[in-house]
């Protein structure tokens, strides 16, 4: 519910918006969108404060629904550049075994904040990472999520099928069915 | 703020039961989930050679086609696989950069959408990318699948729709992805003032065609996040200073 008590914005006429009907801008109240306005017109609801988005685009916030923050630390890696995804991985893996609980949350925070800065307001992110010194990751990701502010779906994702059963990843960041569902 | 969902890895990566007991779990408490598909022919030998199936029907086979499902990639479906995946509603995020950087392949992305899939976008990586540009990330899925289906199909708007109200879908939120009343005041500004987008026309067009690449300020349910194109409160080079120094140690351990 909006709560009544608290300032109502106008962001008034945007340059452009991806939205019908809302050349005017939109009223915010609260957390919620209480009103679009049409080109030329003026908000029926009473207004605290107006900003003035006439040089500015206006979109909804951009929506990122997949991604793995933790590999802001392994860009353009020497071992891993050229190549298509299974040996890509097979480069990698043995690297982000040896993530640390700290290194995993300044990722989460370098990757939300580059996010944020280009237009994103919710991330999706999908940790499948669980080396023994990693198994509170979500709970780290949380933490950082809400110090920036920024809405997040975060994945509890995982691995089970190492090299030595016939899958992809060695046996360093593999865990059992039981250590993963419990 | 914070959803949670449930995402084993990939078919290569994951054991058949605990597919299978993840999609009883996101069913018993109600989240999604996800997880990669059809990113690669390799996978897909993969699914072949181990499981005797290939990719979609491996899905089937563990209990995941349902429109909780949003898969990350599906590039390489044949026609039967399309027809299934829509009409089970299982959503795709689509992933250009990353699949254009590991030269994975096109994701059909308009076939999916008649077969009735929802279609978002993600920036993947950030290893496959390796930025995590959401607004760049818009350009490179329009032009990437202009590559398929031609330039009059793959608008600009439609890249706004995917990244908009098409992430929102796949994500099961109907209260975020789209400027409407009563939905969350989650609101990205982009100022037309630097040397790209000088001489554009269509401004809407030009943040994508003239590669935006910086929001001036972003809103997120109702609070600035971002104002002058910075996060407030944030120390942008610390951030770096710090990040830098951890991925730097990082290789210091893999080396070691």
């Amino acid at each position: 519910m909006v709560d009544i008590n608290e300032p109502v914005i106008w962001i008034k006429n945007p340059a452009a918006v991806f939205a019908q009907n809302c050349e005017g801008g939109v009223v915010i109240q609260g957390q919620k969108i209480i009103e679009i306005v049409k080109l030329g017109q003026s908000p029926k609801t009473q207004i605290d404060d107006t900003y003035d988005a006439s040089e500015s685009v206006l979109l909804p916030g951009l929506i990122n629904t997949h991604h793995h923050f933790y590999q802001t630390l392994t860009r353009a890696y020497p071992e891993a550049l050229n190549k298509e995804l299974f040996p890509w991985l097979k480069s990698l893996y043995k690297v982000w075994a040896n993530i640390q609980p700290e290194m995993l949350a300044v990722s989460t925070e370098l990757a939300l904040s580059e996010l944020l800065l280009s237009g994103c307001t919710t991330a999706s992110d999908h940790h499948y990472l669980f080396p023994s010194q990693l198994e509170n990751a979500i709970d780290i990701q949380v933490e950082e999520a809400q110090k920036l502010g920024m809405r997040v779906v975060l994945t509890r994702g995982s691995m089970s099928l190492g090299e030595k059963d016939g899958g992809l990843p060695p046996q360093s960041v593999v865990q059992t069915k039981e250590q993963i569902l419990g | 703020m914070i959803q949670i969902a449930l995402a084993p890895c990939s078919p290569f990566s994951v054991t058949t039961d605990l597919m299978i007991e993840t999609a009883a779990l996101a069913e018993q408490y109600d989240v999604r989930l996800h997880t990669h598909l059809a990113e690669t022919i390799d996978e897909e030998k993969f699914c072949l050679e181990k499981f005797g199936l290939r990719t979609v029907d491996y899905l089937e086979s563990v209990g995941w086609l349902s429109d909780r499902t949003w898969l990350a990639h599906g590039i390489h479906f044949n026609k039967q696989e399309i027809e299934k995946l829509g009409q089970n509603g299982v959503g795709i995020c689509h992933c250009p950069t990353s699949n254009m950087m590991l030269a994975s392949g096109i994701c059909h992305s308009l076939e999916l959408e008649e077969a009735g899939s929802i279609i978002g976008l993600g920036v993947d990586g950030s290893a496959s990318n390796d930025g995590s540009n959401m607004i760049a990330e818009l350009r490179q899925a329009m032009y990437l699948q202009r590559l398929r289906y031609g330039a009059s199909k793959i608008t600009h708007q439609k890249a706004y729709d995917w990244a908009t109200k098409g992430s929102a879908a796949l994500l099961g939120r109907s209260d975020i992805g789209e400027i409407a009343v009563g939905k969350q005041a989650d609101l990205a500004l982009f100022k037309l003032d630097e040397l790209r987008f000088s001489g554009s026309h269509d401004s809407l067009a030009a943040l994508l065609l003239c590669g935006a690449q910086k929001a001036d300020r972003v809103m997120i349910a109702g609070q600035w996040k971002v104002m002058d194109g910075k996060i407030i409160g944030q120390d942008e080079s610390e951030l770096i200073s710090r990040h830098s120094n951890a991925a730097k140690k990082l290789r210091q351990l893999a080396n070691a």
